[in-house]
C-alpha cells in the first residue's frame, strides 16, 4: 500500500512510467482497497470508462468507404447515343486514314535509289529535276543556235569568197589581156 | 496505400481520433462530424501516412490539428457552450457507469472537460490513450519536458477540485 502511495505521489507530479501509471490503474480497478485510497478510485475508472468509448457510427468504415470509392455511375439514352456515334466516326476516320496510307505505300518513286512514298515530295523532285532538264535543253539549243549564227555567217563569208575568186580571176583575165594586147 | 492498407492500417483507428475529437471538441456531435472530416483528410495524405515511421502518432496529430482549427475557426467566446451536458455522457452507457460511483466518475469526466486546451490534450493521450513522451510530443508538437509539466498542472488541478487537496 505504501508503494501505491508513493507512486501516487509520482503520478501527481508527472514523472510515473507508463508501467507504473498501469500498476494504479489495475489497483484501482479491483474493489479492495485501502480506505483512505478510496478518494481515487473514481479518477482511474474515469481514465478506463473513457478509454473504452468508442465511435457510435457502426457502420462508419462502410460509410468511407463508400465515399472514397470512385461510383460507376448510370448513364440516359442522350449519353450512349453520343458514346456510340463517337465511337463510330473514330472508327470512320481509322478506316479513312488507313486507305490513304495503303493508297500511299503503293504511290511512290525512285529518286536516286531511294524509295519516296510521299506524293507532294516527289512532285517537288520531279519538278526540279524537269526544271533541270529544261535549263540543259535551254542551254543546248542556244548552242545549237550559236552554232547556225556561226555557219550562217560561214556561208556569207564563202559567198564573198566566191566572189573574192572571181573578181581575182576576172582581174587576172583582164591582166593577161592587157597584157597581150 | 491503397483502399486496403488503408483500411487495415489507418480505420482501426477511429475509436482514438474519437476519443481525441472529444476530448479537444468536448462535444460527442462535433466530434463524430469531426471524425468523419478527419478520415477524408487521412485519405488525401495517405501516400504521407504511408511513409511515416509511427503511423499513429501522425494520425492523432492530423485529427489534433483539425480539432484546434475547428475549436479556432468558431471562435467560441464561452468555454462552457463547447461542454457536453450530462445527458451526453450519459447517453453511451458503459459498464463503469453502472458501478455505484458512477456520479464521481461523472464528476471527474466534467473536471477533465474544463481544463486548458494543452493540459487537457495531454492529460487524455497519457491517461486515457497510454501513450509514451515522445508519442505525445510527435503529436502535439511539444517538448517532454513541456508535456511533463502540463500533465503534472492537469493531474494537480482535477485532485484539487476533486478532492480539496
Amino acid at each position: 500500500m505504501d508503494n501505491i502511495k508513493e507512486l501516487l505521489q509520482k503520478y501527481f507530479e508527472g514523472d510515473t512510467s507508463l508501467a507504473e501509471e498501469n500498476l494504479l490503474q489495475q489497483y484501482f480497478a479491483q474493489t479492495e482497497i485501502a480506505e483512505d485510497l478510496k478518494q481515487y478510485k473514481p479518477l482511474f475508472e474515469c481514465f478506463a470508462g473513457l478509454e473504452a468509448e468508442t465511435l457510435p457510427n457502426s457502420a462508419f468504415d462502410e460509410d468511407f468507404k463508400q465515399k472514397v470509392t470512385p461510383r460507376r455511375k448510370h448513364h440516359g439514352l442522350v449519353y450512349h447515343i453520343s458514346v456510340w456515334s463517337s465511337a463510330a466516326a473514330a472508327c470512320v476516320i481509322l478506316a479513312m486514314g488507313s486507305i490513304y496510307y495503303i493508297e500511299r505505300q503503293n504511290n511512290y518513286m525512285i529518286v536516286n535509289g531511294k524509295r519516296v512514298n510521299d506524293p507532294e515530295k516527289a512532285l517537288m523532285i520531279a519538278a526540279e529535276k524537269l526544271h533541270l532538264v529544261t535549263g540543259k535543253f535551254n542551254n543546248s539549243v542556244s548552242h545549237v543556235q550559236q552554232i547556225g549564227r556561226v555557219g550562217k555567217q560561214l556561208s556569207v563569208m564563202e559567198i564573198f569568197n566566191k566572189h573574192d575568186s572571181t573578181t581575182d580571176s576576172l582581174n587576172t583575165n583582164n591582166a593577161i589581156k592587157h597584157n597581150e594586147n | 496505400m491503397d483502399l486496403q492498407q488503408f483500411e487495415i492500417k489507418i480505420l482501426p483507428l477511429k475509436n482514438k481520433i474519437y476519443r481525441l475529437a472529444k476530448a479537444l471538441l468536448n462535444n460527442t456531435t462535433e466530434a463524430e462530424d469531426a471524425v468523419q472530416d478527419i478520415y477524408l483528410k487521412l485519405w488525401s495524405s495517405r501516400k504521407e501516412l504511408e511513409k511515416a515511421e509511427n503511423i499513429t502518432a501522425l494520425t492523432l496529430q492530423i485529427a489534433r490539428n483539425h480539432c484546434i482549427d475547428r475549436i479556432r475557426s468558431r471562435n467560441r467566446v464561452q468555454f462552457s457552450d463547447l461542454i457536453d451536458n450530462d445527458e451526453s455522457f450519459s447517453s453511451e452507457p458503459s459498464p463503469y457507469e453502472q458501478t455505484e460511483q458512477k456520479d464521481l466518475v461523472k464528476n471527474v469526466k466534467q473536471l477533465i472537460s474544463e481544463l486548458p486546451e494543452q493540459q487537457r490534450i495531454v492529460i487524455h493521450l497519457r491517461d486515457v490513450e497510454g501513450l509514451e513522451m515522445d508519442e505525445i510530443a510527435a503529436i502535439t508538437g511539444m517538448t517532454e519536458n513541456a508535456i511533463k509539466v502540463y500533465l503534472s498542472r492537469a493531474r494537480q488541478s482535477i485532485r484539487k477540485s476533486f478532492l480539496g487537496k
